[in-house]
């Protein structure tokens, strides 16, 4: 896959207090011009269901269930609001191989479920099919449509509070035995402060020890989507070739709402600073977007369509 | 004053020239977003009969084509334009069978076989009930969305790449500030959004790069009620769709 590293940058790791830019190949030029370079790699590796039922009866449905995992070193190039870059990737024995981990688009478990339901109401249905014109009209063409949406979150990723190195990046590690999800596990605090700990420092200039670098990206996983829009139809025949739908649609009916990973800002919302910084117990995981940006309540929609 | 309409020799030429430069193109068109119909003609026995008629009728239109099988029995028709068709099957001493209903849809291959029974050509068989539903001609993975769910379903923005998370596998892409999962883009078997091909009306509808402004990766979204059907193939479709990594989406508007 096509990922984008980046060139002159430094090949040895550093102390903090070192200055790169000495230890550049080309030190009269700025570091990390990109590049692109197909040396990626990703795996995908899923279940997939699908529970279908055509149209009899008055009811047609379609389900699917997805149990998947996909993992990659390889993120997006395009899109902002990815996993950080590679750590090192000019490092000799690093590399961007240890940047291997979940897909920023990763999602466990999917559901989706959509259907029509023709309420069996009125002439040529099970009940009432020998009403008279106006009980008819009142009573049939009715129908309803769904479609229910239920998905995992998606990963992202903390990094170190504090720098380990001169130029490179570094991923929080996990303290053992410490749930990274306990604590409250809400929008004001999704991810634990106390289950993260910082690489130690470089010491030495050109140490073999690659420990400062920290862990594999993608450690906690952010808040699922559960959704479900629904819309009633009543179908007036208006005469032979031509009938009138009135449509009442509700969308998000239970008023759910779906919040993003932490750190992502949108119109009108500003990240608070801190947030991925686990020293920072106060704005540590606090999360103030919702997917749909900026705002997606219950939203009712009422149209009229004419079919001729 | 009178315009000047003769042409010079040059610029005849030119016409001729660029007429037979885009005539064979016309033969080539709308393959991606329409379907095909195969079988095989065979008697009671087993034994495959060539030469039979197989008249082909869209129910929709009443437009009918003519093949006769090949010498192993076999007839196909391709490009076929998606909807309901009936399909009949005659030769000399058998009864004549047809079937009702046959739907094809978006990038479909639909087996329909027949066994005549000896008998008067003007004997006719009416089979309606479905053809099997097991896809035995194509191994492509995809999931045909058709126009009364296009239609019905309730989509907030009236945006029909919501329904690609119908199929299988298919999944948002990753949350971002500018908007691409919120605009329908997806990811399909774990794939990045934009290496998904979106086709309409089988003419590339693909943002070149991903629309960065708007958070698309398609260039044209047609409103709901335009869509006669979409399909998501999500695996081993079929070769002309090359380009794209993860999926291809053709999209079939009504015409």
């Amino acid at each position: 896959m096509i990922v984008n590293p980046s060139s002159n940058n430094v090949m040895v790791m550093l102390p903090p207090s070192a200055d790169p830019q000495s230890y550049v190949p080309f030190p009269d030029f700025s570091r990390g011009a990109e590049y692109l370079a197909t040396e990626g790699s990703s795996s995908y590796n899923s279940l997939q269901a699908t529970f279908q039922r055509r149209f009899g009866a008055g009811l047609s449905f379609l389900g699917n269930y997805t149990y998947g995992k996909c993992r990659t070193d390889a993120p997006d190039i395009f899109v902002a609001g990815e996993t950080g870059g590679y750590r090192a990737p000019d490092l000799p024995g690093f590399g961007i191989q240890p940047d291997y981990g979940l897909c920023v688009f990763d999602i466990r478990q999917v559901v989706h479920f959509a259907g029509t339901y023709q309420l069996p109401f009125g002439n040529g249905k099970p009940f009432l099919h020998a009403s008279s014109g106006v009980v008819n009209q009142l009573v049939g063409g009715w129908s309803v449509n769904w479609i229910l949406t239920l998905q995992d979150g998606q990963p992202f990723t903390i990094p170190c509070a504090t720098s380990t190195t001169a130029a490179f990046g570094c991923n929080a590690l996990f303290v053992p035995g410490v749930n990274p999800i306990g604590g409250p596990h809400n929008v004001d605090q999704w991810m634990n402060p106390a289950a993260f700990a910082t690489p130690p420092v470089a010491t030495t200039v050109g140490q073999q020890d690659f420990a400062p670098l920290g862990g594999a990206p993608g450690q906690v996983v952010g808040p699922g989507f559960h959704r479900l829009d629904l819309s009633l139809f009543k179908e007036f025949q208006t005469s032979e070739s031509t009938r009138l739908e009135f449509r009442f649609e509700i969308f998000n009916l239970t008023d759910t709402p779906n919040f993003s990973v932490p750190g992502l800002s949108g119109p009108g919302v500003s990240v608070p600073p801190g947030v991925f910084d686990y020293t920072n117990v106060q704005n540590f995981g606090k999360i103030t977007e919702t997917r749909d940006a900026p705002n997606d309540p219950r939203q009712l929609q009422l149209a009229l369509k004419f079919y001729f | 004053m009178k315009a000047k309409t003769t042409a010079t020799p040059w610029t005849q030429l030119i016409r001729v020239a660029l007429m037979l430069a885009l005539a064979p193109v016309a033969s080539l068109d709308a393959q991606v977003d329409a379907g095909a119909i195969s079988g095989v003609v065979q008697d009671t026995s087993g034994a495959v009969i060539p030469d039979a008629e197989i008249t082909l009728t869209n129910e929709g239109t009443t437009l009918s084509f003519k093949a006769v099988t090949n010498a192993s029995g076999k007839y196909v028709f391709t490009p076929v334009k998606i909807g309901s068709y009936t399909v009949q099957a005659e030769f000399q001493g058998f009864q004549t069978v047809r079937r009702s209903h046959v739907v094809v849809n978006v990038q479909q291959e639909v087996a329909v076989d027949f066994t005549l029974q000896p008998g008067q050509v003007t004997q006719m068989i009416d089979v309606t009930g479905a053809p099997p539903l097991l896809q035995s001609q194509s191994a492509a993975v995809g999931q045909v969305v058709g126009s009364q769910q296009v239609n019905n379903l309730p989509l907030n923005g009236r945006n029909y790449t919501f329904l690609a998370q119908l199929g299988a596998g298919v999944t948002p892409s990753q949350q971002d500030t500018r908007g691409l999962a919120q605009s329908g883009s997806f990811a399909a078997n774990g794939t990045r959004a934009w290496q998904s091909n979106y086709l309409l009306d089988a003419v590339d509808n693909n943002s070149n790069l991903m629309d960065f402004l708007n958070g698309t990766s398609y260039v044209f979204r047609p409103p709901v009620d335009a869509i006669q059907e979409f399909n998501i193939q999500t695996s081993n479709y079929s070769a002309e769709f090359g380009r794209a990594a993860a999926s291809s989406h053709p999209i079939r508007a009504y015409s």
